[in-house]
């Protein structure tokens, strides 16, 4: 709706009409304040170097804070008829532009579905709305000795629609799976309005399992309106270790054992070589963090299986130190950008820091190729890269490399920063990995979908979309669609 | 200046680490209550990147200086103080409209205006004669209110044995002024209220508003304001003495599920987070609970000194997610304490009345520490 004539006024005076009557004022803001909030994310400006005051970004029309599935289907029920478009936003923490409403719109603000439903402890579920960040729902279900064991380093900031509409992962998901691992059914109001559910059962041979179409949608097909998921009592103990190995290749090997053997640690974090001499302070090698949790003896018994393998690969013992500080004090650090480590310092007059994470997943060999490949490709571009791996599965894991660099601020920037992740993007997928591993596409990895999908996948999830949403209203211009 | 408009910048850009502590923003769901939107809007004002509009403005007064953002941020970056500092510049024309109506009563410390008539008949009784005797100090929100709390003050210490002194006219500590940005005024009446204080030069002064004795011993004396040989305490910290002291015999009325709720200034700035559950512990069977947010995260009851006058509708929102922790940590009494807080949560979820009980259905029994210990003394 980013047009200024007096027909489009007028048209935007009936929007807000209409939406003031199905919700309430209290419910809808035109405010300068609300718009400007709600239309950026953490793509700007900080981590991409727009240069500043050439290129604003887009700006809502309408916030709206419907509180129950009903309001949800009104609103996008007054956005088909208008052909508007809408963005659903639950936290903002999004990296890569999935919530910023580029072509203006109503966004719905869906924090204030914040309602738990229901806690069943004796069935292990937790029936929710999608409005609540994270800690608050955790910290709820801890009052009553349970746990999601979703445990992102977002956990203070982002909420439950926007994890499973991200596909998120949390800090211990090796042992607890990923968002979508813990999700046993969900409600969601479509694009035309209707209302649809899957069944919340522990599993299903009927048909397709649709939770895993509107999970990593990222809003493009609907708004989650409810989730029930997996939750679990608070486990009794955990154990902590924190070991040595030459170099990544052996830290890798290690995981990969750990995994082969059955075992099924918490945490499984693997440093690479400069981010264990940078923040884990020792001279060389690669540090593996490890956090046990559940009963006594099954953590004894992960613990004693574990030390035979860090044995074998002549790993030094560092003891359970660094991996309880990690726990306790810095898994949600997030050292940027207040930090005052050397790495992310100051940058020189007239330049900007830069920075993105190109998380991939693959397999165990894929892991440590691609870090290789990638730090050679970094650092030909001037820049650093310095990556960990902390989540891990049976047949391989996850990479986090973070890049970082500054840039003499101008429209060059611009291109130099899309140039780092255009070849990144293409060196994952070259090795074999996937575009993303949990942080989720939104705007800056939607042109790499086609290397994601192929060329007959991304043709077939538009035909989806356009099946489902013929006015192509929920979320537009993201995933690449 | 330069080190704030460096801090609030960075700030500005966060990933917004600190959001689910800030009571604003968990009452209202709004993102632009959120810390970070704070200093966003802040650094575009102070950068001229946008003009100071009375929206703007009026935002500015959205914060309820709780200091929750600072406990939770890695980098302990603190909100309130750009708020306070983008409060004390603004003129009087761009003030929140409430604000321009109150400012006068703000500023003369006498905001809550005459004490309610039981309060004038108790306060008669007992006013200060005996330095060794402490002095009470209620703070004109509670002198104006109901008066139950301090009813029970009276209460328990004659139950206790204790004797104490009041002042037939308390002067204002200047909160309400310093933390809407009107700091001269503040300072003005603070000095007022160290006079009085010093005329009097008690051994003790207990100062029952979590914010007025956060004012007095954080604040004054970065105003260069002085108390010096006084020994101010706060009120769960005098009680908990005198409980120890005395030892008096507790019934078991009110044991069930308890919570205690911490109030921001007594809290995060003045770090009393022991004594008032240890009184709570001393009653037999209670079971002390603690809610989902608690110490250091203990959200704003709604008072956010000032923010009942600028934005009272948050206000509302605040009392009442405060009242939903409660109920989600299966408490059937709330414990504060400080006093304003109770008073905050029952004058905006409907409760004033002669009733303890905000009038919600299947609601938390609210109580400040005067007013439990007057049901538990024997």
């Amino acid at each position: 709706m980013n047009q200024t004539n007096s027909r489009y006024q007028f048209h935007k005076a009936v929007v807000e009409n209409e939406l003031i009557e199905a919700l309430g004022p209290g419910k809808v803001s035109t405010s300068f304040i609300d718009k400007e909030v709600y239309s950026r994310d953490l793509i700007v400006p900080w981590t991409c170097p727009l240069p500043e005051g050439d290129c604003k970004p887009p700006v809502a029309d309408f916030i709206v804070w419907p509180e129950t599935t009903e309001e949800v289907s009104e609103v996008i029920k007054i956005a088909n008829t208008h052909k508007v478009p809408v963005i659903p936003e639950c936290g903002g923490a999004q990296g890569g532009g999935s919530t910023l409403p580029l072509f203006g719109g109503i966004v719905i603000d869906v924090k204030a579905l914040n309602k738990i439903i229901n806690i069943d402890t004796d069935n292990h579920t937790v029936t929710t709305q999608p409005g609540l960040i994270c800690n608050e729902l955790e910290s709820t279900l801890n009052a009553v000795g349970y746990t999601m064991n979703h445990l992102p380093q977002s956990q203070h900031v982002s909420g439950i629609g926007g994890f499973l509409s991200a596909r998120s992962a949390g800090v211990i998901s090796t042992k607890y799976g990923k968002i979508t691992e813990m999700v046993q059914g969900m409600e969601v109001v479509l694009p035309n309005g209707e209302v649809m559910r899957t069944k919340a059962v522990p599993n299903s041979a009927a048909g397709p399992n649709f939770n895993y179409l509107f999970m990593g949608a990222e809003g493009t097909l609907g708004v989650i309106t409810e989730a029930t998921l997996r939750i679990r009592p608070l486990p009794e103990t955990r154990k902590f270790l924190s070991l040595l190995f030459s170099d990544l290749p052996t830290a890798m090997n290690a995981a990969r054992f750990i995994m082969r053997r059955g075992l099924w640690p918490a945490a499984i974090r693997i440093h690479d070589e400069l981010e264990t001499q940078y923040f884990q302070h020792q001279d060389s090698g690669s540090q593996m963090t490890l956090m046990f949790d559940g009963f006594e003896e099954l953590c004894e018994l992960e613990f004693k299986e574990t030390m035979k393998i860090a044995h074998t690969l002549k790993a030094e013992d560092l003891g359970e130190g660094p991996a309880r500080e990690w726990w306790e004090k810095k898994r949600f650090s997030i050292a940027f950008p207040t930090s005052d480590h050397p790495l992310f310092g100051i940058p020189f007059p007239g330049h900007i820091r830069v920075s993105g994470c190109i998380d991939s997943a693959g397999s165990f060999d894929y892991l440590v190729a691609v870090q290789r490949k990638l730090k050679e490709t970094v650092e030909q571009m001037n820049m650093f890269l310095a990556a960990h791996f902390s989540h891990f599965y049976p047949t391989g894991g996850m990479i986090y490399p973070t890049f970082v660099g500054q840039l003499k601020k101008g429209p060059e920037a611009v291109r130099t920063y899309n140039e780092v992740w255009r070849r990144g993007i293409v060196l994952s997928h070259n090795l074999g990995g996937t575009i993303n591993h949990h942080h989720g596409i939104g705007l800056n990895l939607g042109r790499f979908m086609k290397l994601e999908l192929g060329e007959a996948g991304l043709e077939n999830f538009r035909k989806i979309k356009h099946a489902m949403d013929p006015n192509n209203i929920m979320n537009p211009g993201k995933l690449g669609l | 200046m330069s080190d704030l408009r460096e801090k609030t910048r960075l700030c500005s850009v966060c990933y917004k680490m600190c959001r689910d502590v800030c009571p604003v923003a968990g009452a209202t769901r709004h993102e632009a209550d959120s810390p970070t939107s704070r200093a966003f809007f802040a650094e575009q004002v102070m950068e001229e990147k946008k003009k100071l509009t009375l929206e703007i403005a009026d935002y500015f007064y959205r914060c309820s200086m709780c200091k929750a953002c600072r406990e939770a941020c890695e980098s302990g970056m603190d909100t309130s103080e750009i708020m306070l500092s983008a409060r004390s510049e603004l003129d009087d024309e761009v003030l929140p409209e409430k604000l321009k109506e109150s400012k006068r009563r703000v500023i003369s410390g006498n905001f809550y205006e005459e004490d309610s008539t039981d309060v004038k008949t108790l306060i008669s009784k007992q006013l200060a004669q005996n330095k060794e005797n402490p002095l009470f100090y209620f703070g004109g929100r509670l002198r104006a209110g109901r008066g139950d709390t301090i009813k029970s003050t009276f209460s328990i210490m004659e139950k206790l044995g204790v004797d104490f002194g009041v002042m037939e006219n308390e002067p204002a500590t200047g909160q309400l002024s310093y933390f809407l940005g009107f700091s001269n005024d503040a300072k003005r009446l603070g000095k007022g209220f160290a006079k009085k204080i010093k005329s009097i030069n008690p051994q003790t002064l207990v100062i029952f508003s979590a914010d007025d004795l956060r004012m007095v011993k954080l604040e004054y004396p970065n105003l260069g304001i002085e108390l010096e040989n006084i020994n101010i305490v706060s009120l769960p910290e005098f009680l908990f003495d005198i409980l120890n002291q005395k030892k008096p015999s507790l019934s078991d009325w009110g044991a069930g599920v308890i919570t205690y709720h911490d109030s921001c200034s007594l809290g995060r700035e003045l770090r009393v987070f022991e004594a008032p559950r240890e009184i709570i512990r001393m009653v037999p069977k209670a079971n002390l609970v603690e809610m989902a947010f608690n110490k250091d995260q203990a959200p704003c009851c709604g008072y956010g000194v000032g923010l009942e006058i600028t934005h009272p509708e948050i206000t509302k929102l605040m009392a009442r997610r405060l009242i939903s922790l409660a109920e989600d940590a299966g408490a059937e009494v709330m414990v504060m304490g400080c006093p304003t807080c109770r008073n905050v949560i029952l004058e905006n979820l409907g409760g004033e009345n002669e009733s303890n009980k905000p009038k919600r259905e299947g609601s938390v029994d609210i109580l400040d520490l005067p007013l439990f210990l007057e049901r538990i003394l024997l």
